[in-house]
Order: structure tokens, then C-alpha cells, then sequence
């Protein structure tokens, strides 16, 4: 045993792997030029095809690939005003749901995982567990869009540009004292617009129920 | 480190620069993109949702 000559470590073997220390000294049969060149072309390769994916992945049609989203909340968003209006601009999954700042959206990409995940394990896969779960993923969306004063409605929507005088009155003078004066965001007085509200089973009444 | 036997062949450099080109580096790109944004969304799950842009 002693005398068998020591068998090198997985790293010496990887180190010493021709291929290894052909990657890590100056090339000698291709050019600056071509090297440069080949990299310059796989950069924009490269680019291309990371924003076009991200793209597809924020498309209404990715999202409603999960039956999660197509049989809940997409069928309640084709109710709305953000489905369809008289000016025919509608709102899809991702205008709303994912951030337009690059670093927020791949954070939202990242914890998309989480979603995935969810799906794989089925943990929103009827209705009855995704309506027991709406309260705690509507917060979740409320909590975000409060904090950041509704930035997703303000992508399209803004306070300078509305009309108070073609509002009602009552609407005219909330936004005035609490939005135009930054004391509130759109989702603090509009949640439920796009989809149903949760339901909150402490609030119900049985004796109410027909 | 023993002297190298004989300069690399051709086919071994293009073998090594489209690995790297074409796997290697893309991959570490793609790592890295999502290392950033898993940070981020740690980041919020601790300090609450980001304030206005």
C-alpha cells in the first residue's frame, strides 16, 4: 500500500488537463484580431438571446402558461378596465407585476424561483387552496406597490396629467388632499381593480349566508 | 510544473476557445446576472419592499 505511487487530486489532474493550460496561455495559431473578434461576436450573441428571453418571460402569454394564473387571476383581470376601455390600451400581467428598473426586475426574475417552485409542488393548484392563499399573496402585492407609490400605475398613469375637473367631486377632492399631496398612492384607496378581492373568512358571517 | 511536451495544436485551441466562448463564459455571465438578483431579492425580504425609484 505504502510504496503505490500517490494518485494526484481531482485539482492537479484538472490543472494539468491539456486543455486547461491550453486556456490559459497566449494563443499560437489564432490572431489578437480573430480571438478578439470571436469574443465580440459571442458578447452580442450572447446579449441578444438574454434579452430576448427575458423578454418572452415577461410576456401575459408566459405568464398564464402556469393554469396558477390563467384560471384565477387572468380570468378576473377580463372584467376590468384594464382588460378593455374605450381607448383600447390594456394593461398585461407584467406592465403591473414585474418592475421596469433592470435591477428590480431580475430580483422579481430571481423570486420567481420561489413560484416554480410552488408550481412543481402544487401548492396553488385548485381554486379552494388559491383562494385560501389570496389574502397572504395580496398583501404581498400591496405591500410592494404601497412602498414604492405605486411606481407599475404611474408607468402609465400620472397626477400632473389628470383632469380634476372632469372628475366627480368626491374623487377630485381625495386626490387633491391625498394623492397630489403625496400623503397616498394609487393602491392605498385602489386595491381589487384588476382582480377580485380576498375574501377575509373572519368577516363572514354564517348566519348570512343563504 | 513540468515544461510543456509541444506547442497545442490547432484543433486543441479552437476546441478551447468555443468551450469558452460558447459555454464557459456565458454561463459565469448568466451566474453572475443571477447571483445579483438573488441578492436583491434577499436583500428585500429582509430590509421590505424598495421605496420609489
Amino acid at each position: 500500500m505504502s510504496d503505490a505511487p500517490k494518485r494526484p487530486s481531482l485539482w492537479a489532474r484538472f490543472r494539468n488537463n491539456v486543455l486547461f493550460r491550453v486556456a490559459l496561455r497566449p494563443s499560437t495559431r489564432f490572431s489578437l484580431a480573430f480571438l478578439t473578434l470571436g469574443g465580440f461576436i459571442a458578447g452580442v450573441a450572447f446579449w441578444g438571446a438574454f434579452n430576448t428571453a427575458l423578454e418572452v418571460a415577461n410576456t401575459e402569454q408566459f405568464c398564464i402558461t402556469c393554469h396558477e394564473m390563467k384560471d384565477n387571476v387572468y380570468q378576473e383581470l377580463q372584467g376590468t378596465i384594464h382588460w378593455t376601455n374605450r381607448s383600447g390600451v390594456r394593461a398585461t400581467c407584467p406592465d403591473c407585476h414585474v418592475p421596469h428598473q433592470w435591477t428590480l426586475k431580475i430580483a422579481r426574475k430571481m423570486a420567481a424561483s420561489r413560484e416554480v417552485w410552488g408550481h412543481l409542488f402544487g401548492i396553488l393548484n385548485t381554486r379552494e387552496k388559491f383562494l385560501d392563499t389570496r389574502p397572504e399573496l395580496a398583501a404581498h402585492e400591496w405591500a410592494r406597490m404601497s412602498a414604492n407609490h405605486s411606481q407599475e400605475c404611474r408607468n402609465c398613469h400620472s397626477p400632473q396629467s389628470m383632469n380634476l375637473a372632469k372628475q366627480s367631486e368626491r374623487a377630485a377632492n381625495i386626490h387633491k388632499e391625498q394623492l397630489l399631496t403625496g400623503e397616498k398612492s394609487c393602491i392605498d384607496c385602489h386595491k381589487g381593480i384588476a382582480h377580485k378581492l380576498p375574501v377575509n373568512k373572519a368577516d363572514e358571517v354564517p348566519a348570512f349566508d343563504d | 510544473m513540468q515544461a510543456d511536451p509541444s506547442p497545442p495544436s490547432k484543433t486543441q485551441e479552437l476546441l478551447v476557445f468555443l468551450t469558452l466562448s460558447v459555454f464557459i463564459w456565458p454561463f459565469l455571465a448568466m451566474a453572475f446576472v443571477g447571483t445579483y438578483g438573488f441578492a436583491f431579492w434577499i436583500y428585500f425580504l429582509t430590509a421590505g419592499p424598495p421605496g420609489p425609484g
